[in-house]
């Protein structure tokens, strides 16, 4: 697949990960911004990366360009799909001087998918594209899922859950749309799906949680990536194999 | 598969071949794919005594540290009153002492991160829950590098889990003091406490619900599924296991083992597999009487 | 005379411009800065939790991200008057090691030279597995706190091997980066006449009384540079100053050199990791205890990029004030008097070898 980046106010670890997945998966990555690429991308998928501050037009222009431009859009990494560590920074500005309100760059985009993380590992991002490249509906449905329009979701009432996961369109009505458990724990374990297998903890960027039989989130340390969610195996099913 | 079969099962060759060829002793629809079904114990006694039945899953684990199949396993070590705690173990002889089941959370995919970052090839062991998990994490590694190095998964039977207090709030009622334990177990039906002056506390499992981890109601797991090879005593005689093999990497683990004299086996009729695909409809029906069933999202235009 | 702005593509997040007063072609005064919007990590971490002022450091930049972190860890404990266990320093500086060759690696990667991506991968990969072991994640190693490394062994048998089995690719993309390196030189004729900082090593003894820090509208003249300027520069010694892998290597002929100084750096970074992982105890003591207190204290480290300084003062578990001069806030000043007297359209090429981030310079 031919596949453009567009990097936005982010550290650029997504955008890394991305060029090395790339280069181990076999695609091309044919437009960066990174790379002084401007205009609109040739590409069949562009990856975003970074949050976007909502007074800076300029961006906001580059962003709906470029998007316009290819197909499949995907925010690549937690700031750039439901804030991450760029939301600690809303309000942190001199008002004065720079601009001061700062969002996920899906929040101003139509998406079709979202990879959580910071970063994703790049075998994540591998995952992905190989997923994407073959077109498997079934791989591909939590990244679909992730990305979407949590506020135009309704509950599904007469579907009984089934399985032992909290699907997680329901945990998006729950939760406060942030998909992470340093907001959210409450809706794994208050709601009893927590199992106590650790997987949060394990897969944490930050190591921001402790395991007491159940997770303890450090809040000293917790990014608001959503890494935690999006791994626990109770957050959505997998299909096997 | 059945040459392996044979070749494992070894001198009771003579009773597989011919009369049921496609007949399976387990149901795939429950108890998920496998490529065989045996019965097993360590050789070992030292192992099998320490061992919750068979002490198969030390065995088989200790053999594939010793050949070098994996650099580190992950493990539930049993703590001061019988309270576990996941650990990261590379010597054989250290297996000894994460034998045996315990009956309240120990979250082992916790450590996982850490095995990865400092070995080449894992195994983990862990409740169907735990398996399930690191499947996933291999699908979906958002947050976790190097899951390719998960080499071997070995997933333990389970019907529900404790958390530790809820326990200890068991075991009191049953009487019985978490120190003078000597041994666990669920057999046939019941949960049963053997103590240290002999005696046997039991409880029937059906009565266990009220203590259990809640979200163990919802899971329809029982064998394991996802893992390479699945261990639990249902369904066993007295002291030995049954092992679901279900990779090839597992076969090929099991089969060095039994040639190696690390693992006996036996042939699976003289167990009761039956047992094994009941408990696993059970778990599997279990959740609609379940809280689960009556589930809802909280949502602003719907009333609690 | 023309002046021109130019957005300079430097392969790492943010906007890079160069505002150059052009002649004929020549370039006779330059100023660069970056228009990106700051992070504000000073203000970010004020009234968190120390614990929080690293891993949010971590994230300012991806090209130093391990060596951001660590630099306020050590920062924390100068305040706190921590002494933090021999074998952890050890095992931080194969971790910033690490983090040099990655850096490194990415940035040979991205430059003008067409260097052998498979080679550089490899390295890249070996750099990856010791974040990975030292800091429990290849990307923003979380494992960095306050008393030293949250590990319960130090893996330094994978260490090890990771760093011996990428040894002798990094020679070879040593030796491809000199020749490469030598053929651009060829056609860039450039000349640097630059005041340095930095040794080899991992902490640097740069303290907060050698920096001067200048904003924006006091350090641009050329109103271009001034109308986009979101970032403030740094002086060393009171004068612009070079740091990073040129000035480390004392290799500041000519400003492409900086990919020479990395090549070398990877393969003396792998072999300090491999050195250093030989004769650590993997069960020796990572971690004291911390107990929060009130106290101000700095630390420099040596980041892939350069010299990087912060300050921290603590008021007991919180954050009450926070400083931090990164590589790209001391190498902004000096860009400008490198890119001067070269031709027009080499500026990109020089300014991306001299490895500056727009994030960095508005952490």
């Amino acid at each position: 697949m031919k596949i453009a980046v567009l990097s936005l106010m982010a550290c650029g670890a997504c955008a890394r990960n991305l060029e090395e997945a790339c280069h181990e998966t076999g695609h091309e990555i044919v437009w960066s911004s990174l790379d002084g690429d401007t205009g609109k991308p040739d590409a069949d998928v562009l990856f975003i990366d970074g949050a976007v501050d909502f007074t800076d037009h300029e961006t906001l222009e580059k962003l709906q360009e470029t998007t316009s431009a290819v197909g499949t859009v995907v925010s690549l990494g937690s700031c750039a799909a439901t804030g991450g560590f760029e939301r600690h920074v809303i309000g942190m500005r001199d008002p004065d001087r720079y601009h001061f309100t700062v969002f996920p760059a899906a929040k101003f985009t139509d998406t079709d998918y979202a990879i959580t993380g910071c970063p994703p590992t790049t075998d994540a991002i591998a995952a992905f594209l190989q997923a994407l490249d073959e077109r498997d509906e079934e791989a591909l449905r939590p990244y679909k899922v992730l990305s979407g329009d949590y506020h135009a979701l309704k509950p599904d009432l007469p579907a009984p859950v089934t399985g032992p996961e909290l699907p997680v369109e329901d945990v998006l009505l729950t939760s406060n749309k942030d998909l992470c458990l340093g907001c959210d724990l409450d809706v794994i374990e208050k709601d009893l799906f927590c199992v106590g297998c650790g997987t949060c903890s394990t897969a944490c960027p930050a190591m921001a949680i402790v395991m007491d039989e159940k997770p303890v989130i450090r809040q000293e340390r917790c990014i608001r990536c959503g890494t935690c969610f999006a791994s626990c195996p109770r957050s959505f099913k997998t299909t096997r194999g | 598969m059945r040459k392996i079969l044979r070749k494992l099962v070894g001198k009771e060759e003579e009773t597989e071949t011919g009369t049921d060829g496609g007949e399976r002793p387990l149901d795939p629809e429950l108890v998920g794919e496998y490529r065989t079904v045996l019965l097993t114990r360590a050789t070992d006694e030292r192992v099998r005594e320490a061992g919750q039945d068979g002490g198969t899953t030390t065995a088989l684990l200790a053999h594939a540290l010793d050949e070098g199949h994996v650099d580190a396993v992950v493990a539930a070590v049993k703590k001061n009153g019988w309270k576990p705690e996941p650990r990261i173990i590379t010597d054989p002889d250290e297996l000894i002492e994460a034998a045996g089941s315990k009956y309240s959370i120990s979250p082992n995919v916790s450590l996982l991160n850490e095995a990865l970052a400092a070995h080449e090839s894992v195994a983990i062991v862990g409740t169907p829950c735990q398996i399930t998990a690191v499947r996933k994490a291999q699908k979906y590694p958002y947050g976790l590098p190097d899951t390719d190095a998960v080499a071997l998964t070995v997933g333990i039977f389970c019907t529900e889990n404790f958390e530790y207090d809820n326990l200890l709030a068991l075991l009191k009622d049953m009487n019985v003091d978490i120190d003078d334990v000597e041994r666990m177990d669920i057999s046939k039906g019941k949960f049963i406490v053997l103590t240290k002056d002999g005696e046997e506390h039991t409880v029937p499992v059906k009565e266990l619900g009220r203590y259990s981890n809640e979200a163990c109601e919802y899971c329809t797991d029982f064998t394991a599924e996802e893992a390479d090879v699945s261990v639990g005593s249902v369904g066993a005689p007295d002291g030995w296991n049954v092992l679901i093999v279900r990779t090839e990497t597992a076969e090929e683990l099991v089969q060095s083992a039994v040639e190696n004299d690390v693992l006996e086996t036996k042939d699976p009729e003289e167990g009761n597999l039956n047992l094994v695909e009941k408990l696993s409809e059970d778990k599997k029906t279990r959740i609609q009487a379940s809280k689960c069933a009556t589930w809802r999202p909280y949502h602003p235009n719907v009333p609690l | 005379m023309e002046i021109k702005t130019v957005r300079i593509p430097t392969g790492t997040p943010g906007d890079i411009h160069a505002v150059m007063e052009v002649s004929d072609g020549v370039i006779v005064n330059a100023e660069v800065c970056s228009s990106t919007t700051p992070l504000a990590w000073e203000t970010l971490v004020l009234e968190k939790h120390p614990e929080f002022a690293i891993v949010a450091a971590e994230r300012v930049c991806a090209g130093c991200d391990a060596s951001a972190g660590l630099a306020v860890a050590e920062a924390i404990e100068n305040a706190l008057e921590v002494q933090v266990p021999d074998a952890a320093t050890e095992a931080r500086e194969a971790l910033n090691a690490a983090n040099t060759v990655r850096s490194h690696a990415t940035s040979l990667l991205k430059s003008d030279l067409d260097l052998d991506a498979d080679a550089l991968y490899t390295v890249i990969k070996a750099a990856k597995k010791v974040l990975h072991a030292l800091g429990r994640k290849p990307d923003h190693p979380p494992a960095i706190t306050p008393g030293g490394l949250e590990l319960e062994t130090i893996p330094t048998a994978k260490v090890e091997n990771a760093a011996k089995e990428a040894l002798e690719t990094a020679e070879k993309i040593k030796d491809d980066t000199a020749s490469a390196v030598d053929d651009l030189k060829d056609e860039i004729q450039a000349e640097m006449n630059v005041e340095t900082y930095g040794e080899p090593g991992y902490k640097a003894d740069l303290t907060p009384d050698d920096v001067e820090i200048v904003p924006p509208d006091e350090f641009y003249r050329m109103k271009s540079a001034l109308e986009l300027a979101n970032n403030h520069v740094a002086l060393v010694d009171g004068n612009p100053t070079l740091v990073g892998p040129q000035a480390r290597k004392n290799l500041t002929d000519h400003p492409l050199d900086a990919y020479t100084a990395k090549a070398e750096e990877i393969v003396e970074s792998l072999e300090k990791i491999a050195e250093t992982s030989e004769n650590l105890d993997p069960n020796a003591d990572v971690k004291t205890d911390v107990e929060y207190t009130s106290g101000e204290g700095h630390a420099a480290v040596e980041a892939p990029e350069g010299t990087l300084l912060v300050t921290i003062k603590l008021r007991n578990d919180r954050v009450d004030e926070a400083l931090m001069v990164t590589p790209s806030n001391v190498k902004a000043a000096v860009a400008g008097r490198v890119l001067k007297d070269l031709e027009e359209e080499h500026a990109p090429t020089v300014i991306k070898a001299l490895g500056l981030s727009g994030r960095c310079l508005t952490h």
